[in-house]
């Protein structure tokens, strides 16, 4: 785990007034948090922006501001919080959920993936048309979780609610992605019959 | 021989780092490693893909931003970031103590116009901030005189900036938003632009808005930070706690006690305290002579504005600019009465050939 070592020295750094640390920690995590920034249906402009107040607050508040044992998660929830906060004051957004995109990549590389295109994509409709079923918190937690890798409590945190609710989002979630897992591999065989 | 994860269901498997890596980064070496271990289990095959399947669905639309634009953002990120905060927070703690006074702003003495003052480009203590000056990025205005004076944005936004405070700001304004970092008081009058939103940065809060007008105060030295909004609505947060917006409508004011962070919002009514105030002031005209709105201006922006009296003697105008900036008013106005307008060293003139 040699990038947590350096994000624990970046950050020190930061926090003892180095800029440049800063700017590192920028650019090692502007993909991560430019993604999950897009989920929330905002337009790009939008994120951007919400970044950089994320970034510039860090900066003015570095005095305050503690250490932590993931800047990954730290930076996330930041952002989050942020996102949310544009949502109020522009979309007129109060108690709802905000969206969470579920929109496909374009394209699907099965070469390099090592699967089959017909059962790929297959597969990969059966389980949109699941994943679509869901709220958007519960896709939320499941990106979190198997795309970025956080911990429950770290997406509780992030999420702002409790580790019990996370614990069900991903309950429900899967329990609905596994209905999937199940029946796909009997349609697929239903249809070669057919 | 290598060991190989060993998942009893697809989630296991997505739970596995190996895997997450090799999904987020697809390397080449990776590759060979999951070819390997569809030969070792292919019974697991449909597990595998299935796997595949849901990380592509939770991983969603790709997002193909480039080494170099990534390293671009992080430049302008570091631009936007003042070089002379650090000398300011620190002292924060130590500051002595002056309440807030509503009648701060002065305006109204007809008599000081001829003394007006013109911005001045101050030398600063901060050696980097001295740097991004000389470099032209950012101008800075400090009103050293006696009375208020209008400091015009380059977004057509304006400030009316209180005696002893500063301003500043970026000389281009940037694509995604509007930034001034201000330093004791100023009125706002901020032009609508819901693509970029405007920032007011001080040592103890940040007020963002996208158009309205809006009063800021935070001089070093007085225990009590305070914004108060005149039209629109803002967003306020503290220094101090900067994931907690507290949201200010039209006449509500927010204080910020330095010291303590303690938060008082309250609905303002400093109209009889301090009627002259630029914040108090309403701009709202019914036929009203030209000349005199023209005076009013000038008498809460502190510019003197030039035009032939004889020919705006029967011009009218009717409506309301509360919420718009200092030349966006005169627009307006120049607009009915089908005059023009300039700013030329520190003046308004108008140019009309009269109403009839």
């Amino acid at each position: 785990m040699t990038s947590s070592v350096q994000d624990h020295v970046l950050w020190k750094s930061y926090r003892e007034g180095d800029k440049q640390a800063l700017g590192m920690i920028v650019e090692r995590y502007y993909r991560t948090l430019r993604r999950y920034g897009l989920k929330f249906m905002i337009d790009e402009a939008a994120v951007e922006d919400c970044i950089q107040d994320l970034f510039l607050q860090l900066w003015q508040n570095r005095l305050q501001i503690n250490d932590t044992c993931s800047v990954k998660h730290y930076l996330l929830k930041s952002l989050r919080s942020h996102i949310i906060q544009f949502l109020r004051i522009e979309k007129h957004f109060t108690h709802q959920e905000p969206d969470w995109d579920t929109a496909l990549p374009k394209e699907i590389d099965v070469e390099t993936l090592l699967i089959q295109e017909e059962v790929a994509l297959f597969q990969i409709n059966e389980l949109k048309r699941q994943l679509d079923t869901l709220p958007a918190r519960e896709r939320e937690a499941l990106y979190l979780k198997y795309y970025e890798n956080l911990s429950v409590a770290e997406i509780a945190e992030t999420m702002n609610v409790n580790r019990q609710s996370v614990s069900n989002f991903l309950q429900k979630a899967l329990t609905k992605l596994r209905s999937r897992w199940l029946v796909a591999p009997l349609y697929w065989l239903i249809c070669l019959f057919l | 021989m290598k060991s190989f994860p060993n998942p009893h269901s697809v989630t296991e498997l997505l739970d596995d780092e190996v895997f997450q890596r090799w999904m987020k980064e697809r390397r080449r070496e990776d590759r060979w490693f999951w070819e390997e271990w569809l030969q070792v289990y292919p019974e697991k095959r449909d597990l595998y893909e299935q796997a595949v399947a849901a990380f592509l669905l939770i991983e969603g639309k790709e997002d193909n931003l480039t080494d170099d634009e990534v390293a671009l953002k992080a430049d302008q990120i570091l631009a936007s970031i003042p070089d002379e905060s650090l000398d300011n927070i620190k002292p924060l703690l130590g500051w002595t103590w002056v309440r807030w006074v509503a009648a701060a702003i002065v305006i109204g003495l007809a008599t000081w116009y001829q003394f007006l003052p013109k911005p001045q480009e101050v030398t600063l203590t901060s050696r980097s901030e001295e740097k991004a000056l000389e470099e032209g990025k950012w101008t800075l205005v400090n009103n050293t005189s006696q009375q208020p004076m209008v400091v015009l944005l380059p977004d057509n936004s304006s400030v009316v900036l209180s005696q002893g405070s500063s301003v500043r700001f970026r000389k281009v304004i940037s694509k995604t938003k509007r930034e001034v970092f201000l330093q004791g008081e100023g009125f706002f009058e901020v032009a609508k632009d819901a693509q970029k939103p405007f920032f007011v940065y001080t040592n103890s809060l940040t007020t963002k808005v996208l158009g309205t007008s809006f009063q800021v105060r935070s001089f070093e030295g007085e225990t009590v930070a305070l914004v108060k909004v005149k039209s629109g609505k803002v967003a306020v947060t503290s220094v101090a706690a900067p994931n907690k917006p507290t949201y200010l409508i039209e006449h509500q004011e927010l204080s910020i006690v330095t010291k303590t962070n303690e938060v008082i919002q309250k609905t303002s009514d400093n109209v009889a305290e301090n009627p002259a105030a630029i914040v108090n002031q309403q701009f709202t005209y019914e036929f009203a002579p030209v000349s005199e709105i023209f005076s009013q201006l000038q008498e809460a922006y502190h510019l003197p504005i030039q035009y032939d009296h004889e020919k705006l003697r029967s011009c009218t105008f009717t409506g309301q600019l509360n919420d718009v900036p200092f030349l966006e008013k005169i627009r307006l106005i120049c607009l009915t009465i089908e005059a023009t307008y300039e700013v030329v060293d520190d003046k308004v003139t108008i140019h009309s050939q009269g109403c009839n």
